[in-house]
């Protein structure tokens, strides 16, 4: 028995036929890395993982407590959650949106307001101060939401394919941020197709602390992390292709093919 | 952002200054009983009605993330509506019928469409879309019963209906004023006091409640909220169509974006629109005046659908 409670602790999970017997455990300072098929349920597990969706089945406990006794103010300083591609159609102030992740500190609009031009000088994307969502591009809108995160201060991050529409070099700077983060301490649970990207942005040393958490039909099937040697195997069965590393100028890929060629 | 702000305000007080003086009585003859017992008092439920109606048509918004929601959208108009066609049929035979009866009903019937939604509102497993759906539903049905009851009522109840139907701000005075305010001030005070959270619900209403938003709370109060105010003032004057509607869209169009500061200017902008349509009403036609419910309508649409057109060039 460990005496350690686990920061994050998902017991046999079953969701409206699409979630079957899903548990997991994650400790704090942990990268877990949710990876499978499209319509695998990797986006419910996470939903479940938050407390959004009620459960039925199954329990998830932050530190030990249900999580869904938790009135989401209690909560909001442990998750912070990014859904998937957000959209607002208002033509809401950036500032004024960035200061909504301030909401728990219950502080007034003018510490909130500092705080948020502060950062965004800090990250160099003070030219969108005077903008609205509306005019922003699909990466401005990426970054600015993770900035959201680290405004709200919570100390886990829950990000649903955080940059999977975005250009490859907006996809470099959303990981470098999110990796940034996670280095500096903040619990990390992602979904995500593209593992290349941690390949790239991750140093080696920390490879093994990075989890990566296969799921297929609505079930976890796979255990890996990033530095295993038949994650390209795993990895390529989860996905029903041959998986293979290769080597591009000194960095590990991964690289899948059809079965059949 | 604060010049045009200051502009829109400036302007709103212009109009609230003047319009008590505008009328059939040509200005010698406004006498100061004129003035004081007929004008003031309906100059002010002018304008409580038409604050009241915008903040929670601003605050709809926000909450359904709907540019089409309003109070009249989720059925709360249409309860009271409802409630006080009840009265005016089946009360008028027993002399039963008043004033305050008829408030009463209109009241009820608010309420009685927008206590289940609030209920349904803070179930964790109903999207915010669901809400929208089940009140549409309520007003399409109320409508239907409403209709089935003025066929069945007499010429004399009808033609009262369908006169109250319209909205009307004509038959108030300061005993009507003193009922009016305290729920009106309580309902305007509570919606903006939802302000912050509103606003967070944005970003969806995922993200609101990972920001620690009672997602639930807030949508339960501003119903609530909205019912009361929206009740008092259906009953009142009739339901007042379009102001709920279309003064925030006026205000996010002039300022051209859409923070917080919509829903602090609605009660302000939304009471000023209202004493102008009154105005309006009472100068419009000689001998008589046009409910201001009608006045709303032609009135807003238009300037809505022009702000529309003015937003065309970039």
């Amino acid at each position: 028995m460990s005496t350690v409670t686990p920061f994050l602790e998902a017991t046999n999970i079953n969701w409206q036929h699409i979630l079957h017997d899903c548990s997991l455990t994650v400790n704090k300072g942990d990268m877990v890395v949710l990876v499978g098929e499209n319509g695998c349920g990797k986006s419910s597990f996470l939903r479940c993982l938050s407390g959004w969706y009620p459960l039925k089945n199954g329990t998830v406990l932050l530190s030990g407590t249900a999580i869904r006794t938790l009135s989401p103010f209690d909560k909001s300083s442990t998750i912070a959650l990014l859904p998937q591609q957000l959209n607002i159609l208002d033509n809401i102030p950036i500032v004024e949106w960035l200061c909504n992740a301030r909401f728990r500190f219950k502080e007034s609009t003018k510490v909130s307001t500092q705080k948020v031009q502060d950062l965004l000088s800090e990250y160099h994307l003070d030219h969108l101060q005077h903008r609205t969502w509306p005019q922003l591009s699909g990466g401005e809108a990426q970054r600015l939401s993770l900035l959201a995160l680290r405004l709200q201060e919570a100390t886990c991050w829950m990000l649903d394919e955080p940059a999977n529409h975005l250009d490859p070099k907006v996809q470099q700077l959303v990981y470098r941020d999110i990796v940034q983060a996670w280095l500096q301490g903040t619990t990390m649970i992602t979904v995500t197709h593209n593992l290349n990207l941690l390949f790239q942005i991750v140093d080696k040393q920390y490879w093994d602390r990075i989890r990566i958490v296969g799921m297929k039909d609505g079930r976890i099937t796979m255990m890996q992390n990033l530095s295993s040697k038949n994650l390209a195997l795993k990895m390529g069965q989860l996905y029903d292709l041959q998986g293979h590393f290769v080597d591009i100028e000194g960095s590990k890929q991964l690289y899948f093919s059809m079965e059949d060629t | 952002m604060t010049t045009k702000m200051g502009m829109l305000i400036g302007l709103c007080l212009l109009i609230l200054a003047g319009s008590p003086f505008v009328g059939l009585t040509s200005i010698e003859d406004l006498t100061p009983f004129i003035f004081w017992e007929i004008r003031l008092p309906r100059f002010i439920n002018g304008f409580l009605v038409g604050a009241t109606l915008a903040t929670t048509g601003c605050a709809f918004q926000s909450l359904f993330r709907n540019p089409l929601a309003t109070p009249s959208t989720t059925g709360t108009t249409a309860g009271a509506s409802l409630g006080a066609l009840i009265a005016i049929v089946c009360f008028s035979s027993t002399g039963f019928l008043n004033g305050y009866t008829l408030m009463g009903m209109a009241f009820v019937g608010a309420m009685a469409i927008s206590i289940p939604l609030a209920l349904l509102s803070e179930h964790p497993n109903i999207r915010t879309g669901d809400i929208l759906l089940a009140g549409i539903g309520c007003t399409l049905a109320m409508g239907a019963i409403s209709t089935g009851l003025q066929f069945t009522a007499d010429m004399s109840e009808t033609y009262r209906a369908v006169q109250w139907s319209l909205g009307t701000l004509s038959n108030v005075g300061y005993d009507s004023t003193l009922l009016l305010s305290i729920p009106t001030t309580l309902s305007t005070i509570g919606i903006l006091g939802q302000s912050r959270g509103l606003s967070a619900m944005a970003s969806g209403e995922e993200m609101a409640w990972s920001q620690g938003v009672n997602i639930y709370k807030v949508r339960r109060n501003t119903l609530l909220w909205a019912a009361l105010g929206v009740g008092t003032c259906v009953a009142q004057c009739g339901p007042i169509a379009f102001v709920g509607l279309v003064v925030p869209h006026i205000i996010r169009l002039a300022l051209q974006h859409s923070g917080q500061i919509v829903l602090w200017c609605s009660p302000i902008i939304g009471g000023t629109f209202l004493v102008l349509c009154d105005g309006i009403a009472r100068i419009l036609m000689s001998g008589g005046e046009i409910p201001v419910g009608v006045i709303t309508a032609a009135f807003g649409a238009p300037m809505l659908i022009g702000l529309i057109w003015l937003r065309r060039k970039p």
